[in-house]
This record gives C-alpha cells, sequence and structure tokens, in this order.
C-alpha cells in the first residue's frame, strides 16, 4: 500500500457524480493501491456490489486519480506520487493528457533532483518504469512522454540532464520499440521509433532538418566507453533517413564531420549512421564522400565503410582519396590518417577496385630519380599488388569510369603514360633504376601487353630507346632473385621478339639473341627468334646474310653445338635456296662462292677428323655435306671459278666417296670448265712459247711477249710459272721494248708495278730457287724505271724498304743494289 | 677452370701475351684467363674489359671473334688503304697526307705508306687474332665461353698464325703495328693516364720478364 495514494488522493476523491461503471473502475484502483482497507472502498463496493456492469474508466477519473499538482510541490512527495503510478499503469489504468504534462513539468523540473541521492536506486528504476511503461502504452500519455524523454536526451545544451536521460533510456530500453498517438476517431496508433515522416511529425514537428541537425550534434558528446546519444539513436536510423541524405548532400557532409568528431572525441565509431542504406540500395553518407575535397577525417571515414557497397558507389571516393594524395604536394603522406587509414584503404581490397589514375600516381611516387625514399618504399608494397595478377603476363583489372576495364598495354602507353613521343625523356629515369623496380616489372608487363602493337606505337628512332630500356632491364635481371628473373625475362624477350619481328638489323638480333644467356627461361624463346631471322624463307636474301650463316657454322662448330643451334637447320634446308640466291644475282659472285666453300671444306675437313672421337662433329660433317648437295646441285656452273672446281674435284675424290650426288654435282663443275674454260690468248701465246724450241736470243721484241710476260709478273705468285725465258726476251732487245712502250703509258705504268712487287718478293731473292726471275725483274726495272720522272720516288721507296728492317738480309742487299743502280 | 694447359696450349695462348700485359699489367700468363676470377677485384676489371669492347654475353663475344677472324677489325681497313697507296709515288702520297687533317688518319696513313708492300699477305692478321685469343680469355673468365671450346679455337688460330709468320719477333711486330694503327702514335705521350704505356712499351718488358716463351716458333 503506497501511503502517498492514501494520504494524498483518496480524501480528494469525488464520488457523488460517479456512474455505476466508473465506480467499479475506481474500485479497481483502489484494489490496485492496496486500499480495500478504506472506508471509500467500502462504500463504493457496496454501491455496486453484484452489478454485473462493465468498467470504464473516465477522463474525469483519470484526473481524479493522477491530476493532483499540489503533490508535485514538494519533489520527494512527487516522486513518490508519480510512482504509485505504477500499479496502476500496469493494469491499463493510464493518466490523461493534463495529467500527462503535468508529471512532464514535475521531471522537466527535477531532474536535477532525481540524480541527487534523495533519490534511491530502487525509486529511480520505478520513474523509469513508469515512463516506459507510459511511452509504451496506447495512450495519451504515450507520445508527450517519449517526446518529453526525446528532447531531454538530444538537448546540447544540459549534457548533464542529456546523459542522464540517455543512460536511463538504454538501461530501460525506452526509447525503442513503439510509442502511441491519438487518433482523431479516439483510437490509438502504435508506431516504431524509427525515423520517417510520421515519426518527425511527432517529434519534430514535421522539420526533418531540426531533426538532423540535432543529431548532428549529439554525435561526438558522450563519454569514452559509455553508450551516448548515438547509441539511442542508433534504434531509430531508417532508409527514410537515409533517402533524405541523398537528397542533401550538404548534410551528408555535415554528418560526416559530426561523425569524425565523435570518433576523435568520443573514439568510437558511427558505422550504423555512416553505412546507412537507402531502399534502393545506395549508400549516402559514402557517396557523398565522393563529392568533396577530402580531409584526414574522410579518410578515416572511408575506411570504415560497409564492405558490401557496390563499387560504382565507391569510385568516385577513390577518385577523391587520390586527390587527397596528391594534395599539398603529397605531404599528406606523413599524416596519421595515411598512415592508419589510407594504408588500409590501399591494401584491404585487391587491386581491381583502384581508378586507372593509381597508376601514374605510382609511377610519380616511385619514380627512382625524382621520388622520395621512404615514400618509394612503402607505396611499392602497396601498389605492387597491381603486378599480382600478373602470373599469365596479364595486366590488372582496374576501375575507369564505372567499370571494371582489363588494362591493355596499348591505353596505358597512349592514354595513361602518353609516351609514344617522348618516350627517352620519360624513361630514362626508369632505366636508372633495375628490374627489381616493380615498376620496371609493371612497365615490362604493359609493353609485353602491347607486344604486337609496339611496331606502330612507336617510331623507329623510339623503338631504339625502348630496345636499349628492355636490353638494359634484361642484364640486371642478373642481379635480381630468382623469381623476379623467371617471371620477368621470358615476357621482356617475347616484347622485343614481337617488335624486331620484322627488322633488317642484325646487330639488334644479335643483342636480342645474346639476351639468353642470362637464364635458361629464355634460352629457347632467343633462339627460335634467331632462327626465325636469319633463316626465314619469307624475306629475300642477301650476301650478308650468307656470309653469316658460313660465320656462325664456325661458332657452332666450335662450342660444340651450343651456339648458334640453328645452324644444321641451315644447312638442311638452305642449300637450294642459298644458290637459287646466287644464280639470280647480276653480280660476279666467283670470289665469294670460293670463300664460302673454301670456308665449308674447312670445316668439314676438320670434322672429319674428329668424327671418330664425338658423335657431335660426326653430324656436322653430315650437315655440311647435305648443304654442299644441294647447293652445288643448284648453282650455275659459271657462278665457280675454274679454280674452286679443281680444289674442290680433288678434295671430293677423297672425302665424298660416300656422297654420290654431291660427287656428280661436283663433277658437274669439273667437267663444265674441262670443256668450257677458252684459253686465253696469252695462255695460249704462253703454251706456244713454252714448249716451241725457240733460241730466244734470236727472238727480236713482239708486242705479243710485252703481254705475256706482263701475264706472267702479274701472276707468277698464283700460277706458279716464272717464265724467265719470255723476261729475257725483253731484257735483251730492251731498246725496242722501250720504243714500244713510250706509245703504250698504261701498260708502261703496269709493268713498272709489276716489277715492283717482285722487288719486294723474298721468294726472288737472291740465293733462292727462284733468283734468276728475280735479277730479270730487278735489271728489267732499273731499265724501266731509269731516267724516268718517277725515279727518284722509286728510289726512296726501295730506301726506305730497304731499311725498314721488314725483309731478310740478301733481299736487303738486293734492293739497296736496284736503288743504286737507280742513281747511276 | 680446372682443365690442364698443356705447354702447346700455353704457347698457343701466349700468342695473346703481349696484349693480354697491355690490357692488365699484373696478368698471369700461365693461366686460362690471365685474371684470377675468384678475386672479386679482378673480376670487376674483366667485366670493365669486356663492357669496353662491347662483350656483354656468349653472342657478343663469338660476334668479336668473328670481326677479328675475318680482318673487320684492322687488316680490311689496312689492305684497303694500302691497295690505294701502293700506286702513289712519295709526292702524290705528300700531297694526300698533308691534306689531311685529322691526326688519327694522318698517322693511319704514315703507317700505311710505311707496310703497305711488307704487310701485303699478312696484313694485319697477328695483331687481329692477338687480340682474338685474348677476347677469348676474357670472356672465359666470364664464363661466355667453355675451355674446351676455346681450346678448339686456339689450335685452329695457332696453325694459321704459324703458317702466316716466320717468328716471334715479326708475329709480336705484326700485333704492334696494328695496335698503332687501330689506337694511334705510339710515341710516349705525357698526356696519357698515369701506369698505361704503349704496345711497344709492353713489348719490351715482355721480352725482358718473359724472353723464354717466345723464344721457339714451334710450327
Amino acid at each position: 500500500m503506497l501511503e502517498i495514494f492514501k494520504n494524498k488522493v483518496i480524501p480528494k476523491l469525488e464520488l457523488k457524480e460517479l456512474e455505476a461503471p466508473n465506480t467499479k473502475a475506481l474500485l479497481q484502483v483502489l484494489e490496485l493501491q492496496d486500499c480495500q482497507n478504506t472506508e471509500v472502498f467500502e462504500q463504493l463496493k457496496n454501491s455496486v456490489d453484484n452489478q454485473n456492469i462493465e468498467t470504464v474508466f473516465t477522463e474525469d477519473l483519470a484526473q481524479q486519480i493522477f491530476y493532483h499538482p499540489e503533490i508535485y510541490a514538494n519533489e520527494k512527495e512527487g516522486a513518490a506520487f508519480a510512482i504509485s503510478w505504477l500499479p496502476l499503469l500496469e493494469n491499463g489504468f493510464y493518466p490523461d493528457k493534463k495529467s500527462t504534462e503535468k508529471l512532464i513539468a514535475f521531471l522537466y523540473f527535477n531532474l536535477g533532483f532525481l540524480q541527487s541521492e534523495a533519490i534511491s536506486e530502487d525509486e529511480l528504476t520505478q520513474i523509469f518504469s513508469v515512463l516506459k511503461t507510459l511511452v509504451h502504452s496506447e495512450s495519451s500519455a504515450s507520445l508527450p512522454v517519449a517526446r518529453f524523454l526525446m528532447h531531454r536526451a538530444l538537448d546540447i545544451r544540459d549534457c548533464v540532464n542529456s546523459d542522464f536521460i540517455i543512460q536511463n533510456c538504454i538501461t530501460y530500453e525506452i526509447l525503442t520499440g513503439t510509442y502511441s498517438v491519438l487518433n482523431a476517431d479516439k483510437t490509438f496508433s502504435k508506431y516504431p521509433f524509427r525515423i520517417n515522416n510520421e515519426f518527425v511529425q511527432h517529434f519534430y514537428e514535421g522539420d526533418w532538418h531540426v531533426l538532423v541537425n540535432t543529431m548532428h550534434q549529439m554525435l561526438p558528446v558522450g563519454k569514452v566507453y559509455l553508450p551516448g546519444a548515438y547509441n539511442v539513436m542508433q534504434a531509430w536510423l531508417s532508409e527514410e533517413l537515409a533517402a533524405f541524405y541523398q537528397e542533401n548532400t550538404e548534410l551528408a557532409h555535415v554528418a560526416h564531420k559530426a561523425l569524425n568528431e565523435r570518433f576523435l572525441f568520443v573514439e568510437d565509431e558511427g558505422l550504423a549512421l555512416l553505412n546507412l542504406q537507402t531502399s534502393e540500395g545506395i549508400f549516402p553518407l559514402i557517396t557523398a564522400l565522393g563529392s568533396k575535397q577530402w580531409d584526414a577525417g574522410d579518410v578515416l571515414l572511408f575506411n570504415n565503410r560497409d564492405k558490401n557497397i557496390p563499387q560504382e558507389q565507391l569510385d568516385q571516393c577513390y577518385q577523391r582519396f587520390l586527390d587527397w594524395l596528391k594534395a599539398d604536394r603529397g605531404s599528406n603522406f606523413y599524416t596519421e590518417a595515411f598512415q592508419e587509414f589510407g594504408k588500409h584503404i590501399l591494401t584491404e581490397e585487391n587491386s581491381a577496385v583502384l581508378p586507372v589514375d593509381f597508376i601514374p600516381f605510382w609511377f610519380e611516387k616511385c619514380n627512382p630519380k625524382t621520388g622520395i625514399a621512404d615514400q618509394i618504399e612503402l607505396y611499392n608494397s602497396l601498389f605492387s599488388r597491381f603486378l599480382k595478377a600478373n602470373s599469365d603476363g596479364k595486366l590488372p583489372v582496374v576501375r575507369l569510369g564505372n567499370e571494371d576495364v582489363q588494362l591493355t598495354g596499348e591505353h596505358l602507353i597512349t592514354e595513361v603514360f602518353q609516351i609514344t613521343e617522348n618516350l627517352n625523356v620519360w624513361i630514362s629515369n626508369l632505366a636508372s633504376s633495375n628490374i627489381s623496380d616493380p615498376l620496371n616489372q609493371f612497365l615490362i608487363l604493359a609493353f609485353y601487353d602491347a607486344r604486337e602493337t609496339l611496331p606502330t606505337l612507336f617510331n623507329s628512332e623510339n623503338q631504339e630507346v625502348l630496345f636499349g630500356y628492355l636490353e638494359k632491364m634484361a642484364y640486371s635481371a642478373k642481379e635480381a632473385t630468382e623469381e623476379i628473373r623467371k617471371a620477368n625475362l621470358p615476357l621482356l624477350v617475347k616484347t622485343l621478339t614481337a617488335l624486331f619481328a620484322e627488322t633488317n638489323n642484325f646487330t639488334r638480333v644479335n643483342k636480342i639473341w645474346a639476351l639468353k644467356s642470362i637464364d635458361d627461361s629464355v634460352l629457347n624463346l632467343c633462339n627460335d627468334y634467331v632462327q626465325l631471322q636469319y633463316v626465314n624463307e619469307n624475306r629475300l636474301l642477301f650476301l650478308g646474310l650468307l656470309q653469316s650463316w658460313y660465320n656462325f657454322l664456325s661458332d657452332y662448330y666450335y662450342s660444340l653445338g651450343s651456339e648458334s643451334v640453328w645452324v644444321p637447320h641451315m644447312l638442311n634446308t638452305q642449300g637450294r635456296r642459298s644458290a637459287a640466291y646466287l644464280n639470280e644475282l647480276d653480280e660476279n659472285v666467283t670470289s665469294f662462292v670460293n670463300k664460302a666453300l673454301m670456308h665449308l671444306f674447312d670445316f668439314h675437313k676438320k670434322s672429319k677428323q674428329k668424327a671418330e672421337s664425338n658423335e657431335f662433329f660426326q653430324s656436322i660433317k653430315t650437315d655440311i655435306e647435305n648443304y654442299l648437295e644441294d647447293f652445288l646441285k643448284e648453282l650455275m656452273e659459271h657462278n665457280l671459278a675454274k679454280e674452286t672446281a679443281d680444289n674442290m674435284f680433288i678434295y671430293s675424290k677423297a672425302h665424298f666417296a660416300h656422297r654420290k650426288t654431291l660427287q656428280e654435282a661436283i663433277n658437274k663443275f669439273h667437267d663444265h670448265h674441262m670443256v668450257e674454260a677458252p684459253k686465253s690468248e696469252k695462255a695460249v701465246l704462253i703454251e706456244q712459247l713454252q714448249t716451241s724450241e725457240i733460241d730466244f736470243s734470236q727472238v727480236a721484241f713482239d708486242p705479243k711477249y710485252a703481254n705475256a710476260v706482263l701475264h706472267n709478273l702479274e701472276n707468277y705468285k698464283t700460277e706458279g710459272t716464272c717464265d724467265s725465258k719470255l723476261l729475257e726476251v725483253l731484257d735483251t732487245n730492251t731498246t725496242a721494248f722501250n720504243t714500244w712502250l713510250t706509245e703504250e703509258p698504261t701498260i708502261e705504268a703496269k709493268f713498272i708495278k709489276a716489277l715492283y712487287m717482285t722487288l719486294l718478293d723474298k721468294d726472288l731473292a737472291p740465293e733462292t730457287p727462284l733468283e734468276p726471275y728475280g735479277n730479270l725483274c730487278r735489271s728489267l726495272f732499273v731499265q724501266l724505271a731509269k731516267d724516268s720522272k718517277m725515279a727518284s720516288s722509286y728510289e726512296m721507296g726501295l730506301k726506305a724498304m730497304a731499311n725498314s728492317g721488314a725483309y731478310p738480309e740478301n733481299l736487303t742487299t738486293a734492293l739497296l743494289q736496284v736503288v743504286n743502280d737507280l742513281k747511276a | 677452370m680446372t682443365a690442364e694447359i698443356t705447354s702447346k696450349t700455353q704457347d698457343q695462348l701466349n700468342l695473346s701475351a703481349l696484349v693480354l700485359m697491355n690490357n692488365y699489367k699484373k696478368a698471369d700468363l700461365n693461366s686460362w684467363y690471365g685474371f684470377d676470377i675468384e678475386d672479386h677485384l679482378q673480376l670487376k676489371n674483366v667485366e670493365r674489359i669486356a663492357k669496353l669492347h662491347g662483350i656483354l654475353s656468349g653472342v657478343h663475344l663469338r660476334n668479336s671473334l668473328h670481326r677479328y677472324e675475318t680482318g673487320e677489325m684492322a687488316s680490311n681497313p689496312f689492305e684497303k688503304l694500302a691497295m690505294e697507296l701502293r700506286n702513289d709515288t712519295t709526292n702524290t702520297f705528300e700531297a694526300k697526307f698533308n691534306a689531311i687533317k685529322n691526326p688519327t688518319s694522318k698517322n693511319a696513313y704514315k703507317l700505311v705508306w710505311r707496310y703497305r708492300f711488307s704487310l701485303k699477305d699478312q696484313k694485319l692478321y697477328g695483331y687481329e687474332f692477338a687480340y682474338y685469343i685474348f677476347l677469348m680469355r676474357i670472356g672465359g673468365a666470364l664464363g661466355f665461353i667453355k675451355p674446351e671450346e676455346i681450346a678448339m679455337r686456339l689450335e685452329d688460330v695457332d696453325t694459321r698464325m704459324k703458317k702466316t709468320f716466320s717468328s716471334w719477333g715479326e708475329f709480336h711486330r705484326n700485333v704492334c703495328i696494328g695496335d698503332e694503327f687501330i689506337r694511334g702514335a705510339s710515341e710516349p705521350d705525357i698526356s696519357k693516364y698515369p701506369g698505361t704505356e704503349t704496345l711497344w712499351e709492353c713489348y719490351q718488358r715482355l721480352n725482358i720478364h718473359h724472353a723464354d716463351r717466345f723464344k721457339e716458333w714451334n710450327i
């Protein structure tokens, strides 16, 4: 039994005008208040006894019970009075509007008292139980009490009382669930505590801005580690609120600020509000981040975004984040916001969420020449993720506009880096680093991706630059880890082989080929490439190429087949083709063919000598024979000099017995020269002269001798015949010869030149078998040169020769003798 | 490098002794490479020399060898000029010589004029093959070429040199002339980096310190 009710309320009851149903209600009230022993109870009980009627609790009766303003004069009694309502409320007897307002007024002015020691825990509990029951009741008390609590809780000006209300509302779960509002037809409607138009209508007179601003004000307020206004409001968050933010971006920006402050002051997050979602799945507070210039706080907020937000709502945010990273010359790198949250933003998702613009940013920040060391290190570690997707040699997927885009090398080159024109300047900085630098790896990937179009993207000058860069990177791989080497070198080589698939620059081809020795992973790539370059039937042949084939044969031979591995392929397939090419040429190729064949025979011979000791030499021997067979079958006879044909014939007899076809081909040439070789006039003459028994001392000078002698002088070395008899003819007929020569100045010059050469020939020196021939030459030279314009020059020249020390003593003496004879 | 150097191989390697000593004074003539590849500093030096000759790999090395082998490095240009000068008289030569401004070309003209007849056959092969062997040793030190290959090539080069020249003196003179033709005047030049010497000077030193090696021209 509650004294306050008995003492203060019962005496004041007006019973006379009570109708029976009211009386019945009052009886129940009294019962609930444990007042069965009072006079009033007896009296009333008798008046309605046994009447089977409804109980009706009217507004008047309610006022009689609940409306006692005078009790509130004493705060202690006021509180006790309010507590005394509890049993009634629990049984559906609610105060009317007037009584409620009085109670609210009492509470409003006595919030301080309620927090004082005058009120026990127990009493406080009961008071808030009363309030809770009222709020959740279907009565006209519900809305006013709820509104009172809400306004007090969210009153930024009175933080002590605000906190008091908040803590208790949370403890007793008052401002959650539903509240009731009286309709015009006296019925009640229940509404949830969720922010929507009705809610705003009920509590904030329909003004969304007031509510939202109030919320923003309250967000940063509260005690660390204790729940605050946010925890109360959290339950009210709704899609409608989200929609409101979506329409009012500027308020979303204000909310950002409030949330930030909340984090700073309360050290607590506001994730539910931050990640508020509309019914269409829009996250207005996150998308609003995309429409403003960021500060450190926004980095923090973005870092706390929900993980399920659709990417297209985030794209703008990543852009703003990038702007923030770039701002103030990148000094935000050093902020706590970046170190704590920014890094996390860049690492938590895979690189596919980042806009393509992060790539040029990366290249700018980590540039080995212009970047700052500690930034380079960190950014490289962050952005190396762009490379992670590269196991299959693909560039990463990034965001471009609002779409996932598979990056292409071409796009990077033309749009992102824009380096088709000024590659040299751009790349020189990167070239100063090595292949271990993630930027260079990324670039290699980009060039690899664009390898097919590189020849059109870059002009030849820039291709040169690109080659220099890639070659440098390739060699730097020697110092890199095996992982980097194995991952990047093949891409790099494939890029080069695609870029220079059609080159005619064999220096370049060789340089690419040379990369094979850096790592085994590119050995076959390089070898395949170079084979295609050197042996490609789709391209025209040229003499230099044939020359290289033969040169590389020696590499193949000496390296026991580990170098120039394409040589056997060449030998086995290119014989006919090279001969056909030579047949077509206009120029005289006999000398070239002679040299080439001598080279091939040389290696054939060497291989044959070693064939027994090593299978390899056997195979190289066979390969050369195959080539020769094809080549000689195809080659037209006139392309082979007689001398070559003869040499070959001799060699063939000794070494090609097992290759009938090859021998036949060689015989063909030999026969051709045997039959065809028309003997020159000179040769015929010389033959006649040599065979006929002429007394040369009797022979008079004849110009035909002169030609024969000149031929002999010029060719005695190679022909091996020193025809002293002919020379003697001239020597004995000096006068006639000289006369004839004055009319033939060109022949004279030729004679003197040929004779001059004989002077210097060691084989013709005194005390050698050919001395007579040499003596005749010396004598004839003196006769012809003496008294000529050139005599003094020859004199000096020969003297210098003699004194150079380059000649054996006997020849030196002979030379000095010639000099003396010239002077005489 | 484990393969033993036979006295024959040593004799063949000696064809490059002069060039090797000229490039590295402390070279060990009795080793395959002339350099101690275990010694980090020496290896750096080898790398430097290789780079100087544009040798970055086995392919580069062998292409270089081709150029020396075919006379492209010295003999062909020498022969081209010699052929022209053989038709000149002292006077016409002097006119040509005086018209040249570039001291390097002047040097080349002077040298070719002097040897235009005497080196008609040998050309500058001695010089070229000395370098050929030297580069093989460099390449070997860097792992671009295996000893077996060096040995095989040496064999053939040796045969060719022994046919072309008749004595160590003649061969070495050719090396020095070639060097002078390629690198220019051999007069002592005080503006040079201290410690460097001309090939002629090196030749003299080599003959003082290692005279025994170069007595017999073993055919």
